[in-house]
């Protein structure tokens, strides 16, 4: 049998390399790689002469572009895969495509070619609309051609998908899904092979030899490529996981490995003496070359879940965190809160606040846990809200006002803007300053910011007012504190202040709407 | 901004349009068929465009994607300076008038350029090449000068040390490539010899590449591709042909890195030199030649930039490219001032001092410094009986001049709050509902005899006050209030109060960054008795700087206003009495402008920060005089996107008219037409 393998990550070959291996071992295989790609001369290069494959092909991909209609982008595809393409599709029995929505599986759909799918990362099968999402941000035609033709593997042509079934959503389910766990299928090989093969993604020869790493009591950071998706810019990434390791690494020894994608992020730089984790080596593999991992930190992405097994201590944010990292220190702040009173509540989370990380915060603060449900008498609940709109505005005031005596509402006001501020609340309102400094260049900048507690508890009012803490970040280099002893007043009048600001800058925008109507009619 | 206005052929169009009296009609016409629209406040605007920011994707990171190019290449060849390297100046040469003053030759830079061509061009006639060492140029120069060679040597290179700077972006992208184990080169024209070039290198973090080449150790130039040819044919003899080598060089010259590169079929990759050089600022020299390159390095590296969030809205770059200078000039001079007159305290005044206290407590946290509430308004709320003309002006005459000079009875009253005298004027005046020239002056002295009735509007008790100020400026000999201009009344009013009234044993002078008030004489006489003290200009200093700004006065002053003395804080109106509370006035917040006045502080901010980095402070760079500040202001008030950004700011709410945005620029104080009924109280 003759087998087409097309790809573009570092995953998606070791996923072919395994498939070729367990399941395919007798059959001829080609690999089919866009030249555009990262490191595909060295790809090319390792698989053949390790025999991997019989033939890696590079190729260069047609592009698509927003300013072209869908039709005109699919007649490109068509024209230049059947002028340019370096393979004779028709000669293949069975073709297996990782990341369809690239313009190779718009083609394969295009001529109504059956084929195989590989998620395009580990749990990605049932994950499949945020990929969707991201692809559109990313390549806003590359989108919309996916969404017309059905891809990400949902296309009726698809024979079979391959894909991690232990790690999708615990509700998805698809006839068509074969499960494919890379994990296991490394597991049953030696250290030899698994060494032969990590060697070959390091673009070594495959007896090199290969270091060992102390990882006990470590925290191993697995990065993303958000630059590269244009998702954030180099010091926002950067601020990011700074603060994601001083929040969540603690004292433990850290060790990064960058994503294979992630070319730009400069982690040696950004955390001195820490250890780099090569980068080209799909995360897959470390619980096979590292002992004992103890923390795995991610911002969003799904990689961790492949190693939860391994690891004692599996940290993942979720999605969004790269919007709303700068909200860390608030977080911490209502962690902060909660070690002062008792921790058996239930949490809601409204307004985009982050349940991710408050429940990964709160993990990393001993004895506090995160409880989806309670048991008890009592229901208590904790209220976290992020943003305050006109929409949700009555409906949480009158929550409040209808919530029990022990429960609070805690007001993360992610815009800084103060909007919540309601006249009726005043008494149960209880302002947190927070303030932020840290040198930048020759200026020690502060800032400040706040978060706002309600609560119909008088006591709970007084833990707030009397906090107090202090701690010093050491990789971003920033110092948060509270002192609510000394600035509670003055924190309390000037986010009045900014309410009114904020309520002021809400008439003035219905008075230019109005103004403007009133012109057109003229 | 300016040469890219007068090139841009829609702007030129226009221009003939309006000469030729077509302008109206083409607008209309414009309109008609759908190329131009009008947005929420009928300002017109391109069809389709979006008002601000479009919505959407963040910026591209264009690290990301040089990352991207570079990463498929097996050797990344980098130029040094102004690809790698920045310098604090915008011609490299101006290095050489710093060491002026070291070596004691006022045209040191002019004979230093002059025996660097003559060695260069004996070289060439000897050896066919112009490469030199930086030996040699001293060795020439000593030949006239008997300076020691390896001494100047030494004393350049120490130089150039202490300023060089690495590129941010070049660095970001440098540092990535050793971290993921590319082979980095360095090729370089220079005089400089690899160990001393490596030193600089050093000095800016640029370590771990493989190999430097400088064309003074080769005799050979990137400029006809010899050197680059030369690196292929030694350096990567052989490795060319059996690993099909791909290698790229970058950097910022077309002629030489471009073309040259090409020339030894190295693919290339043009980055577009940073600093560009300007003409005609302020007073020349060195600080013009350093703020041009601070400001053109930082906002053209594609990372100081690109990769920050928030540094790309137009107010911020207006603060950083003009008000923090004028700023940083400012603030220097203050503290000089307060050094020289042993001040030992700073008072800057609200609103315009917020943003220079702010600047001033990070530099010079030596001198203690508060930020008062105090302002004209205050002074007529709380010292009516000293400035009863004032409040008359304040309250009455300047609307009364808005008003055409027609104003009806019962407004005039209310503006003065003498409604209660309504039957009184009539009586007095024979009747007359109209205040016009005809009995204008029977209206103030009506006023002025009327006066108690005006004071009840006015604050009763100075407790609050009182006990405000003497918490300030108690224990202080000397106490220096700051203020931006233009007439010193702030200061002259808070001494007035402070010795006058209330007796404090203090000295008490006033700073303005411009003044021009009441005539030659008056401020002779307060200049010379060290009252008030200006930066920029003033009927004694500067003087043609002086006229210059009362003749453009309207347009200057609000773009100073804006940019040098804006604040996103209320204007403060005065103390009220403690039977009330004790509360500060304010006026309502002009909240639509605070956006945009964070942006320029930030801006300034950013700037201060990056020029004194990168000048270390030294005094020859950071001698902002009031010529190179002032050339700055008159820059900005003819910049029309500047005004087009100022015309929509607001003073304040309720306003009868917009400030519209044709470039016509309405002073801060032809506004506040309500401004007696609309007290907001805050503490």
């Amino acid at each position: 049998m003759k087998i087409l393998y097309y790809g573009v990550t570092a995953y998606h070959f070791l996923c072919f390399v395994l498939h070729k291996h367990f399941y395919r071992q007798n059959d001829k295989a080609v690999l089919l790689i866009p030249e555009r790609i990262n490191e595909s001369r060295s790809f090319q290069k390792y698989f053949s002469d390790a025999g991997v494959f019989e033939q890696v092909f590079l190729y260069d991909e047609p592009s698509v572009s927003k300013d072209k209609s869908l039709k005109e982008n699919l007649s490109h595809i068509k024209e230049f895969y059947d002028n340019d393409l370096p393979i004779e599709i028709g000669f293949f029995d069975e073709i297996y495509v990782a990341v369809d929505h690239y313009a190779f599986g718009a083609y394969l759909v295009i001529n109504s070619l059956k084929y195989n799918y590989f998620e395009d990362a580990s749990g990605r099968l049932s994950r499949h609309k945020e990929l969707a999402k991201d692809v559109c941000y990313v390549n806003p035609a590359r989108g919309a051609i996916a969404e017309a033709l059905g891809l990400y593997g949902n296309s009726l042509l698809v024979d079979n998908r391959y894909g991690d079934l232990a790690l999708q959503d615990s509700d998805y389910l698809n006839q068509k899904d074969i499960h494919f766990s890379v994990t296991e299928l490394l597991s049953q090989l030696n250290r030899t092979e698994i060494r032969k093969l990590a060697n070959l993604f390091l673009f070594r020869h495959e007896d090199s030899g290969f270091e060992s790493f102390e990882v006990k009591n470590s925290t191993i950071l697995l990065t993303q490529h958000y630059i590269n998706l244009n998702m954030m810019r180099y010091e926002e990434q950067k601020l990011m996981y700074q603060l994601l390791v001083d929040y969540f690494a603690g004292e433990k020894k850290l060790f990064i490995k960058p994503h294979p994608s992630d070319i730009h992020g400069l982690y040696a730089n950004w955390f001195p003496g820490a250890t780099m984790l090569p980068r080209l080596l799909p995360s897959e593999f470390l619980p096979f070359i590292l002992e004992e991992i103890n923390t795995v930190l991610v911002a969003s992405s799904t990689s961790t879940l492949a190693l939860e097994k391994n690891v004692k201590n599996s940290i993942r944010i979720g999605c969004g965190i790269e919007k709303n990292y700068s909200m860390i220190h608030k977080y911490y702040v209502v962690v902060s809160y909660l070690l002062s009173i008792k921790n058996d509540l239930r949490y809601v989370f409204i307004g985009d606040a982050s349940q991710g990380l408050m429940k990964e915060l709160i993990k990393t603060f001993p004895p506090l846990s995160y409880q989806e449900e309670i048991t008890g008498k009592s229901e208590l609940t904790a209220t976290i809200i992020g943003k305050i709109t006109e929409d949700n505005r009555n409906d949480i005031v009158s929550q409040f006002l209808s919530s029990s005596q022990d429960s609070f509402f805690i007001f993360l006001n992610y815009d800084n803007g103060c909007s919540f501020f309601e006249h009726s609340m005043k008494g149960y309102l209880v302002p947190i300053q927070i303030t932020l400094s840290h040198q930048e260049g020759i200026f020690n900048k502060k800032k400040s910011e706040y978060i706002y507690l309600l609560s119909k508890n008088s006591l709970l009012r007084e833990v707030a007012m009397k906090m107090k803490d202090k701690i010093e970040l050491t990789y971003s280099g920033i110092t948060v504190e509270i002192n609510q002893e000394d600035k509670s007043a003055i924190g309390a009048l000037e986010g009045i202040n900014a309410a009114i600001e904020r309520r002021l800058l809400e008439v003035q925008g219905q008075y230019d709407e109005l103004y403007s109507k009133h012109r057109n009619r003229d | 901004m300016i040469n890219t206005v007068k090139k841009n052929p829609a702007v030129r169009f226009l221009r003939y349009a309006n000469k030729h009296g077509l302008r109206a009609s083409l607008i209309k016409s414009l309109e008609k068929f759908g190329f131009l629209e009008r947005d929420g406040r009928g300002e017109r605007k391109p069809a389709g465009k979006p008002v601000g920011k479009p919505a959407g994707k963040e910026p591209h990171s264009k690290l990301g994607g040089l990352m991207r190019k570079l990463i498929r290449y097996d050797v990344i060849s980098f130029d040094v300076f102004d690809t790698l390297i920045f310098r604090p100046f915008t011609n490299p040469a101006d290095l050489f008038t710093l060491l002026s003053s070291e070596l004691n030759y006022s045209n040191f830079k002019e004979l230093r350029m002059k025996a660097e061509k003559e060695i260069r061009d004996i070289k060439l006639s000897k050896e066919g090449n112009r490469e030199v060492t930086i030996i040699d140029i001293y060795e020439k120069l000593w030949e006239t000068t008997g300076l020691d060679p390896a001494r100047c040597a030494k004393f350049e290179l120490e130089t150039e040390l202490r300023f060089c700077y690495a590129n941010p972006y070049m660095k970001a992208a440098y540092d990535a490539l050793i971290q993921e184990g590319k082979r980095v080169i360095l090729v370089s024209n220079m005089y400089y010899p690899a160990d001393m070039l490596t030193e600089i290198l050093t000095s800016c973090g640029y370590v771990g590449h493989e190999k430097l080449f400088v064309s003074c150790d080769y005799g050979l130039n990137k400029y006809d591709g010899k050197l680059f040819q030369y690196i292929n044919s030694t350096y990567f003899f052989g490795e060319d042909i059996e690993k099909s080598l791909k290698i790229i060089h970058i950097g910022d010259n077309k002629e030489t890195d471009v073309a040259g590169s090409e020339l030894a079929g190295w693919d290339n990759y043009y980055y577009r030199v940073c600093c560009r050089p300007i003409t005609n600022f302020g007073e020349g020299g060195l600080v013009g030649s350093s703020w041009n390159a601070v400001v053109q390095n930082f906002l053209n590296n594609s990372y100081s930039c690109n990769e920050y969030p928030n540094r790309d809205t137009t107010m911020w770059k207006y603060g950083f490219k003009y008000g923090g200078f004028m700023v940083l000039g400012y603030v220097n001079y203050i503290y000089k001032y307060c050094i020289d007159q042993q001040v030992d305290k700073v008072l800057f005044l609200s609103r315009d001092g917020y943003f220079l206290k702010e600047i001033f407590e990070q530099l010079y946290s030596d001198i203690p410094a508060d930020y008062v509430y105090w302002s004209r308004s205050a002074m007529l709320t709380n010292m009516p009986e000293h400035y009863l003309d004032e409040c008359f002006n304040h309250y009455f005459l300047r609307r009364y001049y808005s008003s055409g000079k027609r104003v009806a009875l019962d407004e005039a009253l209310v503006w003065l709050s003498l409604e209660s005298l309504s039957e009184l004027w009539v009586a007095t005046s024979d009747g007359e509902q109209l205040i016009t020239d005809k009995n204008i002056q029977i209206f103030r002295q009506f006023f002025i005899d009327n006066r108690n009735t005006f004071f009840e509007r006015c604050s009763k008790d100075d407790g609050i006050l009182r006990e405000y100020f003497l918490s300030i400026v108690s224990n202080s000999k000397h106490v220096a209030i700051v203020d931006i201009g233009w007439r010193g009344t702030g200061a002259i009013s808070l001494r007035k109060l402070l010795k006058e009234v209330w007796g404090l044993d203090c000295r008490v002078s006033g700073i303005l960054f411009g003044n021009v008030s009441g005539g030659k004489d008056f401020d002779a006489a307060i200049a010379y008795q060290g009252l008030l003290s200006s930066y920029a200009f003033s009927e004694t200093t500067n003087k043609e700087h002086a006229d210059y700004f009362r003749k453009n006065r309207s347009k200057m002053s609000a773009v100073a206003e804006i940019i040098l003395a804006a604040a996103p804080v209320p204007s403060f109106r005065g103390f009220g009495d403690e039977k009330d509370g004790g509360y500060f006035y304010f006026s309502i917040p002009e909240i639509e402008n605070y956006s945009k006045i964070r942006d320029i502080h930030r801006g300034e901010n950013d700037f201060i920060n990056e020029y004194i980095q990168r000048t270390k402070g030294d005094p020859a760079l950071n001698k902002i005089s009031s010529g190179d500040a002032f050339a700055m202001l008159k820059r900005l008030m003819n910049d029309k996107l500047l005004l087009k950004e100022i015309g929509s700011f607001v003073y304040p709410q309720f306003l009868e008219k917009e400030v519209s945005g044709t470039g016509k620029i309405e002073k801060l104080s032809d506004f506040c037409s309500l401004e007696n009924h609309l007290d907001c109280k805050g503490a």
